[in-house]
């Protein structure tokens, strides 16, 4: 079951999601993270960050609007507090790292290319509920390309920038992504929404808009890991919806090497496990022993609705 | 760490488990008995679990509700709730036999232990009342002799549940209504304060209910400066501290920018109420 991601190799294709499983202490309660094939921890910066006020989270059909607003406690405290309890686990930790500016990025990479628990990076330049900051590094593809090659002179860690899927051509972005020395790239982060309260004429969230995720947002994900796959030659590792084996599959076919579960664990905390055995399953079923195998390997035809 | 010394510490538990009895104990109000042992014996009072009724999408999140009363010997728990949303008038339809998926026993329980005060108060407004009874059940459970009292501000009759059951654990009890259908025509509040003006020795005051009554009651605990819990009910997604969505401000200091974002579901439900910024 395993893939590899440049030099790093995972176990399994199944990965969690940035912002979705913490620094995995939570759901180590629960169960075993060394079945994992990595954990993207939550975004990081340099100084810690409160948030945004509340309401940060309202439920939409099939799916969920969040404006967290990338809270967190700074990368010191990731290193000295999250990072020895995460490296007890025989799991790839990648870090999800969030910056105002280029340099902040690069420092970020820095701090962390000195720690051997740190499998790689995951340049957040895509969380839509910060209000100022890297919205430029999504929106402008010169600039993502900056941001990869700053971070990629810095470390020689994996290096994995994450893409906005709120931009017009997100393949654009993936090739200014291999263009800056990305190692992979993936997506997609959530997409921009808002929900309105009728009864009180006010918008359900404090900070008035947030990030769609979950169930609902898997069709539009899906599309453009096909699309990037189809554009660049490095990894796919796509994200967008995944609850299920059967959704997992999908994205593998349409160029993915890894996935990446995020929402589906609130709804179903054991949901990445149960993908893992219901990838090794439909491998086994199809007589295949590598996810590799079936990565890409969707094909245009007639359709049979009976099949 | 090996994966062996890691199974050992699992302290929290998913998986789907049967209803095994079914109650409707007033107008829009129910109980679900659930067999989950590991929840029925580690759960401790003012926690909670999060619910869910398949690995549908709608609705997508589980909902959390209070653990209300276990049975250790059968494994079993009681959920009790208002059938009020789509969720909730889900499961109300639901019988013995049916299954739901649990995950808990989460957050941090209501402080009980005997060097917080001489006297258990608890202010129950509407359905707050769920997660008292495994309070009270405990503490007698335990052969702690301090007195419990209960304040229970409620709609009207049709919707106080299980007076009874507070009255046989030896509970003094004091209902109002909005309507006076039973009790004082008043809210919580009314017989709290005439209560403590009392000046009682050392209680300390548990309170669940509607937002507007909790804040109200914090405020009397700090004129009367009597200790005071909260068991807050926040929107939560995750239910086990992951998604920080669940944020509550929580005072650092005492100026107005002192404050972090807390989570609700680890560093709550229960906080002390002078820890809330509201
Ligand atoms: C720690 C905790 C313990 C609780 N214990 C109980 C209990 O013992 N008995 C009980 O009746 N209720 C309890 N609640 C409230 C209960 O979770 C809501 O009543 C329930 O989610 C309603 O869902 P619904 O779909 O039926 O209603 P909806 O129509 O979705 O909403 C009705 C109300 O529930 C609230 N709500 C909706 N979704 C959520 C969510 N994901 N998280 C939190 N609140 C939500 C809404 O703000 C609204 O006020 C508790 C809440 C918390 C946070
Ligand atoms: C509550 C929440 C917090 C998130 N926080 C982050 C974050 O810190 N960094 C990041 O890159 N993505 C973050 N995301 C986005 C997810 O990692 C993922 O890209 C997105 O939710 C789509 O996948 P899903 O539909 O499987 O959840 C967050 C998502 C949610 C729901
Ligand atoms: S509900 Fe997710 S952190 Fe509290």
């Amino acid at each position: 079951m395993a893939v590899e991601i440049g030099p790093v190799r995972l176990k399994n294709p199944v990965t969690v999601a940035s912002g979705t499983f913490g620094f995995g202490r939570e759901y180590a309660q629960l169960f075993d993270l060394s079945q994992l094939g990595g954990i993207f921890v939550k975004g990081t910066s340099l100084e810690p960050r409160r948030g945004n006020p509340p309401q940060r989270i309202y439920e939409t059909a099939a799916g969920m609007l969040n404006s967290i607003g990338l809270q967190n406690d700074g990368v010191e405290a990731f290193i000295a507090e999250k990072l020895p309890f995460l490296n007890q686990f025989d799991t790839q930790i990648f870090v999800n790292i969030v910056g105002n500016r280029i340099e902040e990025y690069a420092e970020l990479a820095r701090i962390l290319d000195d720690q051997p628990g740190v499998a790689g990076l995951e340049i957040n330049i895509s969380c839509p509920n910060v209000e100022h900051g890297h919205a430029e590094f999504a929106s402008d593809p010169t600039a993502t390309c900056n941001v990869v090659s700053a971070v990629r002179r810095a470390t020689g860690k994996v290096v994995i920038p994450k893409l906005s899927p709120n931009v017009t051509d997100i393949t654009a972005f993936a090739r200014a992504s291999e263009d800056g020395g990305a190692d992979a790239v993936s997506l997609i982060n959530t997409l921009v929404g808002t929900a309105i309260d009728v009864k009180t004429r006010r918008f359900r969230l404090a900070n008035v808009t947030g990030g769609l995720s979950g169930p609902c947002i898997k069709p539009i994900a899906l599309r453009m890991v096909y699309q990037c796959a189809q554009t660049v030659s490095i990894p796919v590792i796509g994200i967008g919806g995944i609850s299920t084996w059967t959704d997992a599959v999908e994205f593998l076919l349409a160029g993915a090497t890894a996935i990446q579960v995020g929402t589906a664990s609130f709804a179903n905390p054991l949901a990445a496990l149960e993908i893992i055995d219901g990838v090794e399953a439909y491998l086994q079923d199809n007589g295949l022993n590598s996810p590799s195998q079936i990565t890409g390997k969707v094909e245009r035809g007639p359709v049979d609705p009976v099949l | 760490m090996s994966s062996n010394t890691a199974r050992q510490a699992f302290t929290r538990f998913t998986r789907r488990v049967p209803i095994t009895r079914t109650e409707h104990l007033a107008g829009d109000i129910y109980r679900h008995h659930i067999h989950f042992p590991e929840i029925a014996e580690g759960a401790q009072p003012g926690q909670f679990v999060e619910v869910k009724v398949s690995n549908d999408f709608d609705p997508l999140l589980p909902r959390p509700f209070s653990v209300n009363q276990v049975d250790r010997e059968n494994g079993v728990f009681t959920i009790l709730y208002e059938a009020l949303g789509q969720f909730t008038k889900e499961i109300a339809g639901m019988s013995a036999g049916e299954e739901l998926q649990i995950l808990g026993p989460l957050g941090r329980p209501y402080p009980l232990g005997s060097d917080e005060c001489d006297e258990i108060v608890l202010v129950a407004g509407g359905l707050g009342i769920a997660s008292f009874y495994h309070a009270a059940w405990t503490l007698r459970e335990a052969g702690d002799e301090r007195p419990v009292r209960l304040f229970y501000g409620a709609r009207n009759r049709h919707s106080v549940v299980q007076l009874e059951d507070y009255e046989a654990l030896g509970v003094s009890v004091e209902v109002v209504t909005d309507d006076g259908s039973l009790g004082e025509k008043a809210l919580v509040t009314t017989p709290l304060t005439r209560y403590l003006q009392t000046q009682p020795r050392r209680p300390a005051l548990y309170v669940c209910g509607p937002t507007p009554m909790m804040k109200a009651v914090s405020e009397i605990a700090q004129i009367e400066r009597v200790k005071c819990y909260l068991s807050l009910e926040t929107y939560m997604a995750c239910g086990i501290g992951t998604c920080v969505g669940c944020a509550i401000k929580l005072r650092t200091g005492d100026g107005a920018d002192d404050f972090v974002y807390g989570r609700a579901c680890v560093e709550g439900p229960v906080i002390e109420a002078e820890r809330l910024v509201w």
